[in-house]
């Protein structure tokens, strides 16, 4: 029996054939999408599981850390260049049996450092001033693979001693480097997403071959009723055709997971999730493989089997075709519940939160679209004869109005990717700009550096007020000389911070704006940065800033957020105004707080930034000074690999869509072969045929396609009226969001115009058989 | 017996269609070897064989479907053979009508929409073209199917939908395939009957193919179709 | 049934004496019943006497069983009219029409085409039927109806022993 359907799969002439090829294709495409799917998520899981060295904790440093001989100090902070985040690790070992990192083979001594291979290239190419000079020694070394999370990964490890680590804010004693997984590189909000972004793509491809299946099935059945007519039992009809579908879908596979080979080391270097990882790290493992080698085949069997029962085969064959019935009403009540929640939701939003009903209402628009998708599609039918004339928009409109289900079912993932993928589009630029001000980003070439060293600290790290110098290990302790508090309260001491000013200005293309303490603030308890007296001249420059009462040549500012806050959205508002108080423009005796530099190039950027690093005293946030640009920048880019990865999946969503719609024409057409041919031979031209084809499958996909981008565009418009400040211009697709779509619809219907060909060839007048 | 003469018609411009000498094979296969008919205007002719013979391809090539390898084909006074596929696609969209053994209606559409169907391809106003179907299914007796999907009617009623759909654009012609070749007895009777009624009425010149003898007795005369020539039965024709 | 037609036929063939056409009659066209000796001879008689048939030299008083006959043409033209003349368009007519088919295998004929004429006027009875289900009563449709059904069986015959003829021609050459 199992020959037998082997070969009635393989030999039974050139229709069989072509239907094989297509079922294989069909397969072979969808099972490549699933194994890069695959690939992806391992190399995401492994790199989010690797052992991160940078989560150790660490233990205060105190008195007794130097005698501790099986630990070292560290301290971790993030520095950038260009843009691009380089994580640094200052090391200093306290005694012989110290912990060694990974992905080094000992400690780096002081002078010395090792860093990762895209930083050592980086260090190479770019001018000493610009980077070379932050790190100061010798390269001794490269860091290993097991220390990174991908081959773009910035990161060194620089030897120092413990004296001067031990006066570094962020500095921890380690006597044990952490080896559990989780870097918390992607929260776990983020993980939902690309788990749900995962399945946005497995739900069309799964729906692609389930329908190539379908279709072979349904040209099969013919054959199966003569079979049963000479006596083969249901069983040994599963079983041939079970062996046809499992023949169609093992190729098809073994072509996929060619066609996959093919591409993966295209997969790894397309920074998808705007990280590069490791080209060894995406694959989708031997489990991978086999288990779609297992799986796909089996699911083919098992929906050929199913849609077998659906159809029983009676040995007379299926005999007179039956009307379902039309979807009903009910159908669009999940989507109208949606609507009443989201507006009651919409109604309690406020700029500070969404109303709770919103969520739940969203979510009951969505299911609401899929399940009252047929209904919507059999009242659009119902309405298309009115608008179109011809022939041919009767016969399509008729066929949908016959069988909405059938016709939305090929559009449903499609309808899922693009609302979702407009929501994301319209709602994101908003959810930026909540970051991405406009007085953000009129000085995001402006950065800032802070000297006070205030407690503003993160990590879980002892800090301490510190300053650049020589201190003996041990006695960082809060109790620090006046002179020190006074540096932790103020910033830098006046000959010292004119000092860095000059040096500051020596930089062409660099224009210093200083700020300086006022002196009342030196309380023992308070917290530095509450006012700051900045020349007027300045502040013309920084006109977002804030602007002076006229005349006036420097006022008190209120530098609060300007220095504590780390979201630009808050630290970018005005820090004085007309009725600030003026003050005296002689600065010599003041300290210096912080500076601001305006960068004409990004290589002034770096030059400057590698000064500031270089000398002063490390700020105790952990991070290097950095434009506003760049801030807006590091919380800007969670947001905008979501994106990225909703736009692929939707536009591959379209492309399956259309690959699905073509199956599904494909076989409509197979299914009213005989009607058409005889159309044919009465007159009928081919391209009335054509166009009816045409309009099965394009109106739902257009469509689906606009009404859910219109839902989506629609709701977010409303959420973003309630939430944003007044004035917020209405949220506009922009031309990334158009041309993914775009795309994505273009070659969807690119698919479905192969499918003509076919058309004329199955309804050849050749082919009617005059019996 | 010697290669059978076509009955003379009266004078040329009586003959509607001929065939002469029409030779079409399909790869090795002869199919027509030197077949020759003509068919009067107004006439009904019932062409006979057994399986095989090449009566399906003599309709063919009557119908402009296919072009012979050799002979003529002429129609109305043109010839058929020698205009390009869209200009006989053309003819048999608006000169030619076809009822087919089954298989012809849109399942999904309703008889309505059936029976508008050709005027619709030929640019008819859509509430000219569904007027008309709707009396055509009064004149059938079928008015109250018009919203009725074909998929549901029994045989008899759906071929008599596809009669009304082969005249409704009043064609010269009306080629029938095995009308009634999936009909039983009863049914069969009907559906011949009407077609012959409509074809008088209207003054259609049907070509019809068929082996069965009951069928034919519905014409006004047969030929025979017999290893891809045309022969006629007709006693004053047997030569020693 | 026409015996002196088809004696006539066999005699055409070449001549014969009476109990040769007896025995090639009862051969083919008998059917369990063979002709009896005094029909031959009477037949015979008549026919001869009709001037289709010529007897030949015999001894001289030998009588009719041991004279030959031959044909003459008078009766080559009645059998010719005759093969060539369609029976009545009944039922039944099998044994006329299975005696023409043989006959003209025999003498070299086209038994085709006599079938052809037979089908023809088959056919032209149909049509007239046809015509009268068309606009008769319901009694005259149901007649109708069962002379059609009739005559439709006998087509099938026909058709049938067309498609056999080669098989007969051998057979009745062969014998």
């Amino acid at each position: 029996m199992y020959r037998l359907g082997l070969q009635l799969s393989l030999r039974s002439g050139r229709e069989a054939l072509i239907r094989l090829i297509l079922t294989m294709v069909a397969v072979a495409i969808g099972v490549a999408i699933l194994l890069a799917v695959l690939a992806d998520f391992h190399a995401f899981q492994v790199t989010n599981n690797r052992p991160s060295w940078e989560s150790t904790q660490g233990a205060r440093v105190s008195q007794k850390s130097g005698s501790a001989s099986n630990a070292e100090l560290w301290n971790y902070s993030n520095d950038i260049f260009k843009g691009q985040t380089i994580e640094r690790l200052d090391v200093a070992a306290l005694g012989p049996r110290a912990p060694v990192p990974p992905g080094i083979s000992r400690l780096p001594a002081s002078g010395q450092y090792y860093a990762s291979p895209a930083l050592a290239a980086l260090i190479r190419s770019a001018p000493r001033d610009q980077l070379g000079d932050r790190f100061p020694g010798t390269d001794v070394g490269t860091i290993g693979q097991q220390a990174l999370t991908g081959p773009n990964e910035l990161v060194v490890f620089v030897g120092s001693t413990p004296a001067r680590l031990a006066t570094l804010p962020s500095t921890v004693q380690v006597s044990k480097i952490a080896t559990a997984a989780g870097k918390q590189l992607w929260s776990n909000y983020f993980r939902y997403a690309f788990g749900a972004g995962a399945i946005a793509f497995l739900f069309p491809i799964l729906v692609l071959i389930g329908t190539a299946t379908r279709l072979a099935a349904a040209r099969r059945e013919e054959r199966y009723a003569a079979l049963r007519l000479v006596g083969a039992t249901s069983r040994q009809i599963n079983v041939i055709s079970s062996v046809d579908a499992i023949v169609g879908a093992l190729l098809g596979t073994a072509l996929g997971i060619g066609i996959f080979t093919l591409l993966q080391p295209a997969l790894a270097d397309t920074a998808i999730t705007s990280a590069r990882y490791f080209a060894n790290d995406v694959t989708p493992t031997g489990w991978g493989y086999v288990g779609v080698l297992v799986a796909v085949p089996v699911a083919s069997a098992i929906g050929s089997f199913l849609s077998l029962r659906r159809v029983r085969i009676s040995p007379l064959g299926v005999s007179r075709r039956v009307t379902p019935p039309a979807p009903g009403i009910w159908r669009v009540i999940p989507l109208l519940a949606g609507i009443v929640l989201f507006v009651v939701g919409l109604q309690l939003t406020t700029p500070k939160s969404i109303g709770a009903p919103a969520f739940p209402g969203l979510l009951l628009i969505l299911a609401g679209l899929i399940v009252g998708g047929p209904w919507l599609t059999a009242q659009a039918a119902r309405l298309a004869p009115v608008f179109g004339k011809s022939a041919s928009s009767l016969l399509a409109a008729r066929r949908l109005a016959d069988n909405p289900r059938a016709a939305f079912r090929s559009v449903r993932g499609l309808v899922l990717a693009v609302f979702l993928g407009t929501l994301v589009a319209a709602f994101l630029p908003f959810a930026n700009s909540t970051t991405a001000t406009p007085s953000a980003n009129a000085l995001s070439n402006v950065l800032l550096d802070g000297f006070m060293s205030a407690p503003v600290c993160g990590n879980n790290v002892n800090c301490t007020g510190g300053q650049s110098g020589s201190f003996g290990p041990g006695d960082v302790q809060s109790k620090q000389p006046a002179a020190l508090q006074r540096i932790a309260l103020e910033g830098l001491p006046p000959k010292v911070g004119a000092q860095l000013v000059r040096q500051l200005r020596t930089y062409q293309g660099a224009t210093v704006f200083p700020l300086y303490s006022t002196p009342q603030d030196a309380s023992p308890n308070g917290f530095g940065g509450g006012d700051a007296i900045v020349s007027c001249a300045s502040l013309r420059q920084l006109a977002v800033l804030g602007q002076c009462a006229p005349g006036v040549k420097a006022v008190k500012a209120n530098t609060s957020s300007l220095i504590q806050s780390d979201n630009p959205r808050f630290s970018t508002d005005p820090i004085a105004d007309r009725s600030s108080p003026a003050a005296s423009d002689n600065f010599s005796h003041l300290y210096l707080q912080a500076v601001l530099v305006r960068v004409n190039s990004p290589a002034t950027l770096e030059r400057v930034r590698t000064f500031l690093v270089t000398h002063t005293a490390q700020s105790a946030s952990g991070t290097a000074p950095r434009t506003f640009g760049e801030a807006v920048q590091g919380r800007v880019a969670v947001g905008t690999t979501v994106q990225r990865l909703v736009y692929i999946a939707v536009a591959l969503t379209l492309l399956v869509a259309g690959c699905s719609l073509a199956v599904a024409v494909g076989g409509s057409l197979v299914e009213r072969k005989r009607p058409f041919t005889l159309l044919r031979v009465s007159g009928t031209p081919t391209s009335a045929l054509y166009k009816v084809v045409l309009l099965e499958a394009v109106i739902p996909l257009i469509a689906a396609a606009l009404v859910a981008a219109g839902a989506a565009y629609g709701i977010s418009v409303l959420l973003v009226g309630k939430l944003a400040p007044a004035g917020t211009p209405v949220p506009v697709l922009g031309h990334v969001y158009y041309l993914t779509m775009g795309t994505g619809l273009a070659v969807s219907l690119i698919v479905i115009l192969i499918t003509l060909p076919l058309l004329g060839r199955i309804t050849g007048p050749g082919n009617a058989r005059f019996e | 017996m010697s290669a059978a003469i076509p009955p003379v018609a009266a004078g040329r411009s009586d003959r509607l269609v001929e065939a002469r000498n029409v030779y079409r094979s399909f790869g090795q296969t002869p199919a027509l070897r030197g077949a020759s008919l003509s068919v009067a205007r107004g006439e009904i002719l019932a062409i006979m064989g057994p399986s095989g013979s090449g009566k399906s391809t003599l309709l063919h090539c009557l119908a402009g479907i296919f072009t012979p390898d050799s002979g003529e084909v002429w129609f109305d006074g043109r010839r058929l053979d020698e205009l390009s596929d869209t200009k006989r696609t053309e003819l048999r969209r608006t000169a030619f009508g076809f009822v087919f053994q089954f298989g012809q209606l849109v399942p999904e559409l309703s008889t309505a929409d059936n029976i508008a169907l050709p005027l619709l391809l030929n640019k008819v106003s859509r509430r000219t073209a569904y007027k008309k179907a709707h009396d055509w299914l009064e004149r059938l007796g079928l008015g109250d199917l018009a919203a009725r999907r074909t998929g549901e009617l029994s045989g008899g009623q759906a071929q008599r939908v596809a009669l009304a759909r082969a005249l409704v654009a009043q064609p010269k012609l009306l080629f029938a395939d095995e009308p009634t070749g999936s009909l039983d007895s009863l049914a069969s009777e009907m559906v011949m009957d009407l077609l012959v009624s409509l074809a008088r009425e209207e003054g259609t010149t049907v070509v019809l193919v068929t082996h069965d003898a009951r069928v034919a007795a519905y014409a006004d005369r047969e030929v025979m179709v017999r290893d891809g020539k045309v022969t006629t039965l007709s006693a004053a024709e047997v030569v020693r | 049934m026409s015996v002196p037609l088809t004696l006539l036929g066999l005699l055409e063939r070449e001549p014969s004496h009476g109990y040769d056409l007896k025995r090639d009659y009862d051969a083919y066209f008998g059917r369990g019943k063979p002709l009896p000796f005094g029909q031959v001879y009477a037949t015979l008689g008549r026919l001869a006497r009709d001037g289709m048939v010529e007897p030949q030299d015999a001894e001289p008083g030998a009588g009719p069983d041991r004279k030959r006959y031959a044909i003459t043409s008078i009766g080559v033209t009645e059998v010719e009219a005759w093969l060539a003349e369609p029976a009545e368009a009944e039922p039944h007519l099998q044994t006329v029409l299975f005696a023409k088919v043989v006959l003209a295998l025999m003498l070299g004929r086209s038994a085709e085409g006599y079938l052809d004429i037979q089908r023809a006027a088959h056919l032209q009875r149909m049509r007239e039927l046809t015509e009268i289900k068309r606009k008769g009563s319901l009694v005259d449709v149901l007649l109708a109806d069962h002379g059609l059904f009739h005559l439709e069986a006998d087509l099938r015959w026909i058709d049938m022993t067309s498609a056999r003829l080669n098989a007969l021609a051998e057979m009745v050459r062969g014998a």
